[in-house]
């Protein structure tokens, strides 16, 4: 699929549903309205049954006359059924009933009837009629009722035609809605279809995303481990090339000029072989050993004074034997307390104190101050040595290396990786600025206890 | 079995106390109706209306007979509306029907209305419906008395125009035009 098309199914064409969607509600809306305003005008009234009352008047009109003429003493009120009739044509004359009767053809001649019939009016008032007389009346209402027998047909006929018609277009409106609801159904199934698409689409993408990350950190770890590797190659390189060296020169010396040596000679390159291969032992020991430390170390935090923990460290190096100085300040010890594990913070302590003692002149002074910082309590150790450069500075806590400043000195690259693994183990943090010449500072932040 | 039987007899005294109680206020809602029932003036002019059935007070033969003058007596009521066999919005005076039932003191029982028009025209209404809505028994439309040639003496008149339920032909028969007649029951 190509990217355009792809566009046009996941977006533009959603968008043009919904806007399909829209305009079918908005139409089956204006329909439905349509037909309810139509049903509220039922005003006319129902011409049928208004005839109808007007025939009805005419004939007992007829009725009444009839009777009068046959027995002029009969009970009957001629003028009254008169009136009757009178006001049931007026009332034919109103306004709308008027309007009705000339949409059908049929306003002329109520008027002529009605002219007919008040022509006549005048014998209404005898008590005896002559035949001919008789004869009018009866050719006037005759012919008004044959009229209004015609008038209720024909608004029959009319009124079921606007019905039928009302019925037709009231009927035709609900078809419409009725499609257009379905086509309302179908573009909603779509869209929901189109969302649905979209959000597995979506998820899929997240499944992607994260896969690309783990891959991102697997990578990483790999690129760890072979670093690992590379400074474990160089450290082994360095530290086991010399002592080897040693080994090697003291061997080839007593292959070649064994014979001719003293046994004071022999003896003491015999001591040196044995002082290099120590020194090896040492070194894999070192190795084995931290591996092993980190694997079993066991932690009790308690509450601890850290100034308490530094001194004993301090009084613990044997640099301090050989007088170098160490300057410790702090503002209250007792308030200066620790959550942690002392033996392993005395470890830790011992490690930089040692560092420092290694990397810098043995008349420069170790200052150590211990502060509170936030919710912690630091332990600064600062020494005046030659310092760590920048670019090496990111990898220092990482096991096997070794700074290449400190090349003359035997190590593993193991003790501050090792340090700094123990100050996370106590929920603490071990870090380090320094400057080329100047000196290093290592700080170990631990958590720090509430005095009560 | 037993348990079943006593709220059986239980239920039935109950519902019978309730009947009992009913009917006994009933009667006496009657009782004390009828008591009030008085005399009213005689007609002097020609009758335009009867009301009889459930009527408190009368005057000929258990009936209220009232001509024009008598109906005047009543606080009178002006309603402007249009209607479905005339043109235009009409001013229709008279008398509110319900001021006419009060003033007869009808029965608190009664629930509907047989309107007879001269042409034998009847129909049935609700009550109700004078005391929901203020419906008039007009005399003049647009000032002029109505008259038998036209649509009088008397014409029920719905507020159709300020009420729009009764925009509607289920109220439209009931306009009873040249009324001449009316009984509560």
């Amino acid at each position: 699929m190509t990217r355009n098309k792809k566009l046009f199914i996941r977006y533009i064409l959603p968008l043009i549903t919904i806007v399909v969607l829209l305009v079918l509600l908005a139409v089956a809306l204006f329909r439905l309205s349509g037909v309810q305003r139509e049903m509220r005008h039922n005003t006319n009234a129902n011409m049928v049954w208004v005839i109808y009352y007007a025939h009805l008047e005419s004939l007992r009109l007829t009725d009444v006359v009839l009777k009068q003429a046959l027995d002029p003493s009969a009970d009957v009120d001629v003028l009254f059924r008169y009136q009757m009739l009178l006001s049931r044509l007026r009332l034919l004359h109103d306004g709308p009933q008027s309007r009705f009767l000339n949409d059908i053809g049929m306003l002329t001649e109520l008027h002529r009837h009605t002219a007919a019939l008040q022509d006549v009016e005048p014998l209404l008032n005898l008590k005896h009629l002559t035949a001919t007389q008789l004869e009018h009346l009866q050719t006037a209402l005759n012919g008004l009722s044959a009229f209004m027998l015609r008038a209720s047909g024909r608004a029959m006929t009319s009124q079921w035609e606007d019905l039928g018609a009302d019925i037709d277009m009231h009927r035709n409106a609900v078809l419409t809605v009725l499609f257009i609801m379905i086509a309302i159904l179908f573009c909603s199934v779509f869209v929901s279809v189109q969302l649905l698409a979209a959000l597995k689409r979506s998820r899929q993408n997240e499944r992607s995303k994260q896969q690309q990350l783990e891959l991102q950190k697997e990578l990483e770890h790999e690129r760890k481990v072979s670093e690992l590797y590379r400074s474990f190659g160089a450290m082994l390189s360095h530290q086991f090339r010399t002592p080897l060296a040693i080994i090697d020169a003291s061997m080839q010396r007593l292959i070649r000029a064994g014979a001719r040596m003293t046994p004071e000679q022999v003896v003491s390159r015999a001591v040196k072989v044995k002082a290099a291969t120590d020194r090896l032992t040492r070194l894999i020991e070192s190795i084995l050993n931290a591996d092993r430390f980190l694997e079993q170390v066991d932690i009790h935090l308690q509450r601890f004074s850290l100034v308490d923990l530094v001194k004993q460290a301090i009084a613990e190096q044997s640099f301090v034997e050989t007088g170098r100085q160490v300057k410790l300040t702090f503002e209250n010890a007792k308030t200066l307390q620790v959550i942690c594990d002392p033996v392993l913070v005395g470890q830790i302590i011992e490690n930089i104190l040692s560092n420092a003692d290694k990397y810098s002149p043995p008349d420069t002074v170790i200052s150590i101050s211990i502060y509170q910082h936030q919710q912690s309590v630091c332990c600064e150790i600062q020494d005046q040595g030659r310092g760590i450069t920048k670019e090496e500075l990111p990898y220092i806590f990482r096991r096997y290396f070794r700074s290449s400043s400190g090349f003359d000195v035997v190590g593993t690259g193991i003790g501050l990786y090792v340090a700094a693994e123990l100050a996370e183990l106590q929920n603490g943090r071990l870090t380090v600025s320094s400057e080329v010449n100047i000196g290093s500072i290592f700080t170990l932040c631990l958590p720090r206890a509430f005095v009560e | 079995m037993l348990k079943v039987q006593r709220f059986f007899l239980q239920s039935t005294a109950l519902v019978i106390g309730i009947l009992f109680f009913c009917s006994v206020n009933a009667t006496e809602e009657q009782a004390a109706w009828a008591v009030d029932r008085v005399s009213l003036p005689k007609p002097r002019g020609a009758v335009i209306l009867k009301v009889d059935g459930l009527v408190g007070h009368t005057n000929i033969a258990k009936q209220a007979q009232f001509d024009l003058a008598m109906l005047q007596t009543l606080p009178a009521s002006t309603l402007y509306t249009s209607t479905v066999v005339t043109d235009g919005v009409k001013r229709f005076d008279g008398v509110l029907v319900r001021d006419l039932f009060n003033f007869l003191n009808y029965a608190p029982q009664s629930r509907k209305v047989e309107a007879l028009a001269l042409n034998d025209y009847l129909v049935e209404i609700p009550l109700s419906d004078f005391y929901e809505y203020d419906v008039l028994l007009a005399t003049h439309m647009d000032g002029v008395l109505l008259t038998s040639i036209d649509k009088g003496p008397l014409w029920i008149v719905y507020p159709r125009d300020s009420v729009r339920k009764l925009q509607d032909i289920r109220y439209d028969y009931r306009w009873v035009w040249q009324l001449k007649h009316l009984h509560i029951r």
